[in-house]
């Protein structure tokens, strides 16, 4: 079943520091100044007056909708970088709606229209009978997941349930990596209420959350949900409501490791404030990525970890080692520049090259 | 872990621990070439230092060549260590001194890369006429069995015929990341392959002698797998083995047991370097 050429490939993994541990407990950030609402191509306004509530739809198009993630006051268009944002002054307090709860009186069509009205970008092409929750995550630093699965265990396992009847899926499967007790713990002491999903242990290296990676180590096309389209998932169909949080790991040297649940459109900036991180420049999402300016940056969905670890050293002269060559999973030739196509960007001739040299796309 | 996030094994210890091996074999080839015989009262105890001092002379010279460029942890101390240790008894030490300086001055300053430890070898070793007697042997015909060989106690260069010796440094070696260790196992399986093979048809009664030819293994282990002067593709880096266990083999059966393999060596990098330059396959070298 398994592609003997992935299970044979060299298996890197990336070394922790164990020093670096995230604190147990969830940072809420609910209350910045103001939110930035990312403006999408070619959108309608949908907003009839300056004031706008909690999850109410800014703006649409055919594939997008928008909702605001907190109750305020619009303010106007600003441009970080070379996005526009419409930008939410946090103002007035939220109220408090009323919870609906219909999971049990749902039908195909109602949980089609409610994935349509809260998360219209979700799309999932049925090719085999098997559908996967990837719940792997590659960035050695990212507690984000687990805080999520601790949080919505029952309601992510129930609309995998759902995904399961609707789009008539033999079973569930749901990938998380051997070396992760505490997430697996989560899962298995919920799974025996569902009889059609199980758990699927896959071996710990790196780069195995990445789809490319994970089809080929299955040596099939899957069809396959990430940690975040199922949040969307679960708000939409039965919080009635789109997500409107976002769950980011803040980690690193000299940085107290939590993990921050906020608010959709808040600043990264106001995020480190609000943590006394005086911090301008960091990691996303893998520590091996490249460092970049956080200063225009706003947290979406994209973003699950700020690291901050310190600079690569200087490049050296290439000693010719070929580890580069040796260690990519997709079989590009960094050094000669040659399959550059196929990159995906791990990081991983980068992370053993002993001359620090920029080797990836 | 305050620092950046890389592959935990750093080159630069790699290097030390080379080094560190071949002063062992510096070690024991002071012991078979010369503290052996002080103490069998054969040797003065001043006469029987002169092994250690040529091993040492290229360490130094390399060194020296580092204090000149200011290289900071750079291979030229490792290289000229490489060179001396498996250097003739016969050699000069003031000409090894001089030739591993002047040679590694010029390879680091014009970056020469092809095969540049095997052109020094070879200079001093025809500049010792490829006497590899020490003084004891030059005054006696001598008798090896088996396990003579294997110990180290047959002709060879001044640290480089400890076969015991040369088998834990590669397995020390081959634990190391940056090692490429596919190019001394299949050299040498290629290199045994041959002689079992070549000795079985002509009915040769010392196989076991040819095999154990502590050159080959040296030049295996320390010189052919060395990232500067190797292949960096994986085939690439199984086929030139292929080549070298071949090349080797040539050159000890045909030309001479110590000075053959040097130049299957330096044919075989030779090979290499033209067809790199052949098929064009420039290093990207990026950011520097």
């Amino acid at each position: 079943m398994y592609n003997k050429d992935v299970v044979s490939m060299k298996k890197m993994n990336i070394k922790k520091d164990d020093n670096i541990l995230v604190s147990n407990n969830l940072i809420d950030f609910f209350n910045p100044k103001e939110v930035y609402v990312p403006l999408i191509f070619k959108a309608s306004l949908n907003v009839k007056n300056k004031k706008v509530r909690k999850g109410d739809l800014l703006f649409f198009n055919d594939k997008q909708k928008i909702f605001s993630p907190i109750s305020g006051e619009l303010k106007n268009i600003e441009i970080l970088g070379k996005q526009k944002y419409l930008v939410i002054i946090n103002n007035f307090k939220e109220e408090q709606r009323k919870k609906i709860n219909k999971k049990s009186s749902l039908k195909k069509e109602d949980i089609l229209d409610l994935i349509n009205k809260y998360y219209p970008t979700f799309n999932l092409v049925k090719n085999s009978n098997v559908l996967y929750f990837n719940a792997l995550s590659d960035d050695i630093y990212n507690a984000s997941n687990y805080f999520i699965f601790k949080e919505y265990q029952d309601e992510l396992l129930e609309v995998l349930d759902f995904l399961r009847e609707v789009f008539l899926y033999d079973e569930v499967k749901i990938l998380l990596k051997e070396n992760e007790p505490d997430s697996i713990k989560i899962f298995a002491n919920i799974l025996g209420r569902y009889p059609f999903i199980s758990l699927e242990l896959m071996p710990n290296f790196y780069p195995i959350a990445n789809k490319v990676i994970l089809e080929r180590y299955f040596n099939s096309s899957l069809d396959m949900i990430d940690t975040y389209t199922l949040l969307n998932l679960v708000f939409a169909i039965i919080h009635r409501e789109p997500l409107l949080d976002c769950y980011v790991t803040v980690s690193g040297i000299d940085v107290k490791p939590v993990v921050v649940k906020v608010k959709k459109g808040t600043r990264v900036i106001d995020v480190l404030q609000k943590l006394n991180i005086d911090k301008k420049e960091g990691r996303l999402n893998n520590v091996l990525n490249k460092v970049e300016s956080l200063e225009n940056l706003v947290v979406d969905e994209n973003i699950t970890s700020l690291l901050f670890f310190p600079l690569k050293p200087k490049s050296k002269a290439c000693i010719s080692c070929g580890k580069c060559l040796r260690v990519c999973p997709m079989g590009c030739e960094a050094i000669f520049k040659k399959n550059m196509d196929k990159c995906i960007s791990c990081g991983l001739c980068e992370y053993v090259c002993p001359s620090y040299l920029d080797l990836r796309r | 872990m305050k620092q950046y996030t890389h592959y935990p094994e750093k080159i630069a210890n790699d290097y030390v621990i080379y080094t560190i091996l071949l002063g062992l074999l510096a070690l024991a080839g002071f012991y078979k070439n010369g503290f052996g015989y002080y103490l069998d009262n054969q040797l003065t105890f001043w006469e029987s230092l002169k092994p250690l001092c040529l091993a040492l002379s290229g360490l130094i010279s390399g060194s020296l060549v580092d204090i000149i460029l200011k290289h900071r942890l750079s291979k030229n101390c490792l290289f000229g260590f490489l060179i001396s240790i498996c250097l003739p008894y016969q050699t000069s030490i003031l000409m090894a001194f001089l030739l591993i300086f002047i040679g590694l001055l010029v390879i680091s300053k014009f970056n020469i890369t092809i095969c540049p430890l095997f052109v020094i070898e070879l200079i001093l070793i025809f500049l010792a006429q490829g006497n590899y007697n020490n003084i004891i042997e030059s005054k006696m015909p001598m008798f090896y069995k088996t396990i003579d060989i294997f110990l180290g106690r047959s002709i060879g260069g001044v640290g480089s015929t400890n076969i015991c010796l040369l088998i834990i440094c590669l397995i020390i070696l081959s634990t190391r990341f940056y090692y490429k260790k596919e190019i001394p196992f299949i050299t040498i399986g290629v290199y045994a392959l041959l002689t079992v093979l070549v000795a079985i048809s002509n009915k040769d009664g010392d196989l076991f002698i040819k095999l154990l030819n502590s050159t080959v293994f040296f030049v295996a282990i320390f010189y052919l797998p060395f990232n500067d002067f190797s292949p960096l593709r994986y085939s690439s880096q199984i086929i030139y083995s292929i080549v070298s266990g071949f090349l080797l083999f040539v050159g000890a059966y045909f030309w001479h047991p110590i000075i053959g393999p040097f130049i299957g060596g330096f044919m075989a990098n030779l090979v290499f370097y033209l067809k790199e330059i052949l098929s064009k396959k420039k290093k990207f070298i990026a950011s520097e």
